[in-house]
């Protein structure tokens, strides 16, 4: 029995051993294994440092600039072995590329934002620059004007005439410019007119012009009030200036006029190029309000005509509206002036007739016409007894009548022998049959 | 309404005599006495038709100019024009004025100076 025992206990002791040593060995290799997997991670965790200080050192332009080369191009990071194909670096490249296009939003709007401040200001500057600038020129150049017509009128002689004609033209179509910058500018034309008639008002408006010979005007008698007088004229010259410009020099520019039921309309035209579509539709949208106008982005002359009669129009309640074909093959732009902004003249201010009766306004008290209303002879009478006392200085009596009787018989004289006796004006007739019976 | 009277000026010079600068003919002076000739009136410009609406007995050139508020420049220069196209003529003096109206004039000349 204890030979069997004693036999038994070592294998009992050498199975205890291998369990323990198979177990020591199964720790230990698990022991490693784990080893072996915690320094992968360290160094997972440690090649993910380098790449985000990697990333972080790089700084937003580099970054932004890696990010939009190709994807296949070359490698964007350095990228550790150990972290190729892992999430994390998927995670930091959509990170960055958000981060990227942020900065570019941000960037974009800021520069636009920068800018239309910048320009805002730039436009106001340059509005107030040029407009006190062309302001200055146009109260120069009234005061020029006023001066020219005056001295017009002071001195004659076909030399000074040329010469003051000449240079007025030129301060004319200064003015004209310098006026149109102010409109531009937001500004008053800075002169001001009487109420006058459209005869008058497109005569001012062809001298503001190079071509002034071209334009055929017409009469008329109605006439438009103080407040548009100046934004007319300065409208109808603009549109003058366009339809001589691109019209052939030989031919005319013809200004003519409708009168409608709710107002006038004038119309130029004239013979010359029609604008094509998109010149006309562009000049169209400036025309009814669809394009905004202001100082900074319109062209050179003479292009800054038509923003101006557009802010003029709009202004005043004018209507200008272009078509492109008319009887010629030309342009015609028409300018509707409603009945408000017209009115009328007094026609007194301009005498209809000349009145050498204006002498007769002293004559003596006694009934001077007939039932007929014809002038009795009896005035030759009255002068007759004067004419006794020729060559003696003693004749007191009614001195200012005979002097004025004399006076007038002798011009009526003259006037009669200038006057042809078939004139055929009605008014003049009792005229002539005054004279008439002045001289039987 | 009535406003100010119309600016004579408004309209210019250069503009009324459509680029003359000197009447078209010679001799005429401020005083030459200008009438209407029978002719129709259509074609004539604006400055002309006024003229010739005024233009109804015998008229000076300078109270042409002075009716119509013109330059007497403006005014020689559109006359002229008026005559070249004989729409206006121009009578010759008549001679010699009559010695009865000198007599007159003398007359009533001597009246003033006795006041």
């Amino acid at each position: 029995m204890s030979y069997e025992t004693a036999a038994a206990a070592p294998l009992v002791i050498a199975g205890v051993l291998i369990a323990t040593v198979t177990l020591t060995a199964y720790f230990a290799r698990q022991s490693a294994k784990h080893r072996a997997r915690a320094a992968q991670w360290k160094a997972f965790a440690s090649a993910q440092d380098l790449m985000l200080a990697t990333a972080v050192s790089y700084g937003p332009e580099r970054v932004a600039a890696l990010l939009q080369q190709p994807l296949s191009g070359a490698p964007q990071f350095a990228v550790p072995d150990i972290l190729i194909g892992s999430g994390f670096v998927e995670n930091l490249r959509v990170l960055s590329e958000r981060h990227v296009a942020d900065l570019h939003r941000i960037q974009q709007e800021t520069a636009v934002l920068t800018r239309q401040q910048v320009e805002a200001e730039a436009r106001e500057s340059a509005k107030t620059a040029v407009k006190s600038f062309a302001t200055a020129m146009v109260s120069t150049g009234i005061d020029v004007s006023s001066e020219i017509a005056q001295a017009l009128r002071r001195h004659r002689g076909g030399g000074i005439f040329e010469t003051l004609t000449r240079i007025d033209h030129g301060v004319q179509q200064m003015l004209h410019q310098a006026q149109s910058y102010v409109v531009l500018c937001g500004g008053l034309l800075g002169q001001r007119w009487p109420a006058s008639t459209l005869t008058d008002v497109v005569g001012a408006a062809q001298g503001a012009i190079r071509d002034y010979t071209r334009v055929q005007t017409y009469a008329s008698d109605r006439a438009v009030i103080a407040r548009v007088v100046g934004p007319v004229k300065l409208i109808v010259s603009h549109l003058l200036d366009n339809a001589a410009r691109y019209s052939p020099p030989q031919t005319r520019v013809e200004v003519s006029a409708q009168n409608g039921h709710h107002g006038v309309t004038l119309l130029i035209d004239d013979a010359g190029k029609r604008m094509n579509e998109e010149q006309l539709e562009r000049t169209r949208r400036i025309l009814d309000g669809r394009q905004e106008v202001d100082i900074l982005n319109t062209e050179a002359h003479p292009r800054v005509g038509f923003p101006v009669i557009a802010l003029l129009a709009r202004r005043y309640g004018i209507k200008v509206v272009l078509s492109d074909s008319n009887r010629y093959g030309g342009m015609c732009a028409s300018v509707f002036l409603p009945e408000g902004l017209l009115t009328s003249i007094p026609t007194d201010l301009e005498p209809a007739a000349p009145q050498p009766a204006v002498l007769e306004a002293p004559a003596p008290p006694q009934p001077a016409l007939t039932e007929n209303g014809l002038p009795t002879r009896t005035r030759r009478r009255q002068v007759q007894p004067q004419q006794a006392p020729i060559g003696r200085r003693t004749s007191t009596e009614p001195a200012r009548p005979a002097v004025i009787g004399a006076w007038q018989q002798s011009s009526r004289r003259a006037r009669d022998a200038a006057a042809p006796p078939q004139r055929d004006a009605q008014d003049t007739a009792t005229h002539t049959e005054e004279e008439r019976s002045v001289d039987s | 309404m009535r406003g100010p009277r119309r600016d004579p000026d408004m309209v210019r010079a250069y503009v009324r005599t459509r680029g003359h600068s000197s009447p078209s003919r010679d001799g005429l002076t401020l005083t030459t006495l200008v009438r209407a000739a029978d002719r129709p009136l259509h074609g004539l410009d604006v400055e002309a038709l006024r003229v010739m609406r005024i233009c109804r007995g015998p008229l000076s050139i300078a109270e042409i100019a002075s009716l119509l508020d013109l330059p007497p420049t403006v005014a020689l220069i559109v006359v002229s024009g008026l005559l070249d196209t004989g729409h206006l003529d121009s009578p010759a003096p008549a001679g010699q004025p009559d010695i009865s109206v000198l007599e007159e004039v003398l007359n009533g000349l001597r009246a003033l100076a006795v006041r």
